[in-house]
């Protein structure tokens, strides 16, 4: 098969060589192996043998320089044959082309994609709204607007979104547990909430903070298997057995609870905090701090370094903890309590608002505290 | 017209600064016709100079011995080392001799020297013929690394070096761009350059007309190569890319690197050498320190592995900064 001689790679700092003399004749038939020319690049003088049987044709006359890979001669099957056709060959398959960018299932640029994740938006979903072409920038920022103006207008079930989590309310509506965490919720970008689910038929149908109370506690389940949430919460604690109760029983059936930590609240990177715990505003979860499940801690509440809180308690405003407190499961604080370091407060325990605690609480106690205050005439 | 390549910048900024000083005198191996040099930087000089070209014995230690000597006695030497490998054979001369003299003597003997030396790998010849060991003479006090980049114009950096630097230069041709033409903006990309006081300037590309980059390449010599792919290959993704190449190492022109990083707040250091305590390292510390809680991103550094160059093309690749790997990290860097 007619095939051409190309100039080898002679040495690794040569690009070119000189063709000093050409051994064979054009159109001579030659055998593989001899010897076609001799070249000289900066340091030799070499010989380029034949790779093939043919008749040669030469490409480069005695004292051309020719580049590295460039052809030298063609070794034809006949001597009439038209080289052209070798070299159109061999310049074709030198400048194919490099794969264009956007190749495959992919309709969209880099820079659509990463921004598109930077605005929690789905890269197919903004792909599916665009009906033809390359998805870029200005589709994505497009896109992003127009949801923006769809999320101005009140919601009463909303759709999944990619990076929100949509958080069902239970309880609250009437006693402002739901009105708290709500106002919470509108500090926090990456949770949404869908709705509030309350036990009070009067109040269903009603919008509390503008976010509408969809039916009683009983549907949790059936609105979270419909996804039409992603997680709940529950705001009231009013009882905290049947709090205890209702997260025990919906968790056991698989419905998933979330945190609601405000905007303010500091929770150090060393605490760990279970799930289904509401925190409000400036709230202080102290370094190795570990908090359980359900809990409902307001304002001002500070669980020290090393403390160790159980599940379902509730806390009223300012109740602060020092280290290592323990606290178990059940326990009720009124609003600015100490606790003095390394006190162990049992389960079930209720504690009147201003208590100083000095000593441990066994459980199933009430702690009063004695606070007298003598109002007379000024 | 066609622009020049790298190399005929250089042997036409040689042919000038020879034409225009009869101080300016060449050393090196093989340096003279019609060899022209291993790499062919000094092709026709010899014939034209014939008394101001001198080819040398294979001894990197007197090539910039015998250079030091002659910049103290008022000439303009220009010293070739064959492989910028071989710098470490001239590390006595400079370090304890060249770059000394000018402050031992209270400013009385200036020493204005260019080494000049092709550096870089790219070309498989294996691991004494394919580093980037300027890394080594970075802290070397007043000696000035000077790396031009196919951004830049690298005949008239030289011509500078030669005439108008009076400190030791250490002058850094990448292999790989002396067959490439210089870049000149273009359809795809832009080029600047911005004067420092140095006298060599900063090289600004950008693959994008008007308004803010989305991620700062910062680097030097022949990762203008790999820059100038990686930002064409990126406009058809929206990347837009700004390339700060500072034909001064050292010293370095601060001012332009802040300046352009806090134009996108996202900024990859590349160069060719191995990675740690390189160049990459100074210039992310003094821009973290410039630009605290301004980044959007941490500083990304590319360089090669911290091993040897193997001589197969695979392997070289593997352990060499690529187009495609600085493309990455370009990407990751936005994200």
């Amino acid at each position: 098969m007619s095939q051409l001689v190309p100039l080898p790679m002679i040495g690794a700092n040569e690009d070119s060589a000189l063709v000093v003399m050409w051994r064979k004749a054009p159109g001579e038939l030659v055998k593989r192996g001899e010897i076609l020319c001799e070249v000289e690049t900066t340091k030799a003088v070499v010989e380029i043998e034949a790779e093939a049987d043919g008749h040669l044709h030469l490409l480069a006359k005695e004292g051309e320089t020719v580049r590295t890979g460039e052809p030298l001669a063609a070794l034809l099957d006949s001597p009439e044959e038209d080289v052209a056709p070798l070299l159109a060959a061999a310049s074709t398959a030198k400048a194919a082309p490099a794969a264009p960018v956007t190749t495959g299932e992919r309709r969209w640029t880099k820079k659509a994609e990463i921004l598109a994740r930077r605005l929690n938006l789905s890269i197919e979903q903004v792909a599916e709204s665009v009906p033809n072409g390359v998805v870029g920038e200005a589709e994505v920022l497009a896109f992003q607007s127009r949801q923006g103006q769809t999320e101005e207008t009140p919601q009463t079930a909303s759709t999944q979104r990619p990076g929100i989590e949509r958080v069902l309310i239970l309880g609250g509506a009437r006693g402002g547990g739901a009105e708290l965490i709500l106002d919470a919720l509108a500090r926090i970008p990456h949770q949404h909430p869908v709705g509030i689910l309350d036990r009070d038929p009067a109040l269903h149908g009603q919008l509390v903070s503008g976010v509408p109370v969809l039916g009683p506690t009983s549907q949790a389940e059936d609105f979270w298997r419909s996804g039409q949430c992603d997680a709940v919460i529950i705001a009231f604690n009013s009882n905290l057995e049947e709090r205890a109760r209702l997260f025990e029983e919906l968790s056991g059936r698989g419905v998933p609870f979330t945190n609601v930590i405000d905007a303010t609240a500091d929770v150090r990177a060393t605490a760990q905090i279970g799930t289904g715990n509401a925190i409000l505003a400036c709230c202080h979860i102290g370094p190795y701090a570990v908090v359980g499940d359900n809990n409902f801690l307001s304002t001002f509440t500070c669980i020290e370094h090393h403390c160790r809180l159980g599940s379902h308690c509730a806390f009223g405003p300012s109740v602060a903890f020092s280290g290592r407190v323990t606290v178990g499961n059940g326990v009720r604080f009124g609003m600015s309590i100490a606790v003095e370091p390394d006190v162990t407060i049992g389960d079930n325990v209720i504690i009147a608002s201003g208590s100083v605690l000095t000593r441990s609480i066994p459980s199933n106690s009430i702690v009063k505290a004695r606070i007298e205050q003598i109002v007379r005439p000024r | 017209m066609a622009a020049l390549t790298y190399l005929q910048s250089l042997q036409q900024g040689l042919h000038r600064a020879f034409a225009q000083d009869a101080r300016v005198h060449l050393l090196g191996e093989d340096v003279l016709d019609p060899y022209g040099g291993a790499f062919k930087v000094t092709a026709g000089l010899s014939t034209q100079y014939p008394d101001r070209v001198f080819t040398t014995p294979i001894s990197e230690a007197a090539i910039v011995g015998v250079s030091v000597g002659m910049a103290m006695r008022d000439l303009r030497p220009v010293a070739e080392i064959m492989f910028g490998d071989f710098l470490t054979l001239c590390a006595d001369q400079i370090i304890n001799h060249a770059t000394k003299f000018h402050a031992m003597y209270n400013g009385a003997v200036p020493v204005p020297l260019v080494i000049r030396t092709p550096v870089g790998g790219g070309r498989g010849y294996g691991p004494t013929h394919s580093q980037s060991l300027e890394k080594l003479f970075l802290g070397v006090p007043n000696l000035h690394v000077v790396a031009p980049s196919h951004f830049h114009d690298p005949g008239t950096m030289l011509h500078h070096a030669i005439l108008s630097d009076s400190r030791v230069v250490l002058f850094l041709e990448h292999k790989l761009l002396y067959p490439q033409r210089l870049v000149e903006t273009g359809e795809t990309l832009t080029v600047r350059l911005v004067e420092e006081a140095s006298g060599y300037p900063t090289a600004i590309a950008t693959n994008y007309a008007g308004g803010a980059p989305d991620v700062t390449v910062i680097g030097y010599g022949g990762m203008s190569l790999l820059a100038a792919r990686a930002m064409e290959n990126l406009i058809a993704e929206e990347i837009r890319v700004l390339a700060v190449f500072p034909g001064s190492l050292k010293p370095l022109p601060l001012e332009t690197l802040v300046e352009n990083a806090a134009l996108s707040r996202r900024v990859v250091l590349v160069e060719e050498g191995t990675a740690g305590f390189n160049w990459g390292s100074e210039v992310s510390a003094l821009l973290y320190e410039r630009l605290w809680r301004q980044l959007h991103a941490p500083i990304r550094r590319l360089a090669a592995h911290d091993n040897i160059l193997p001589a197969a093309k695979e392997m070289e690749d593997q352990a060499l900064v690529t187009t495609e790997k600085l493309e990455a990290a370009l990407l990751e860097v936005l994200e």
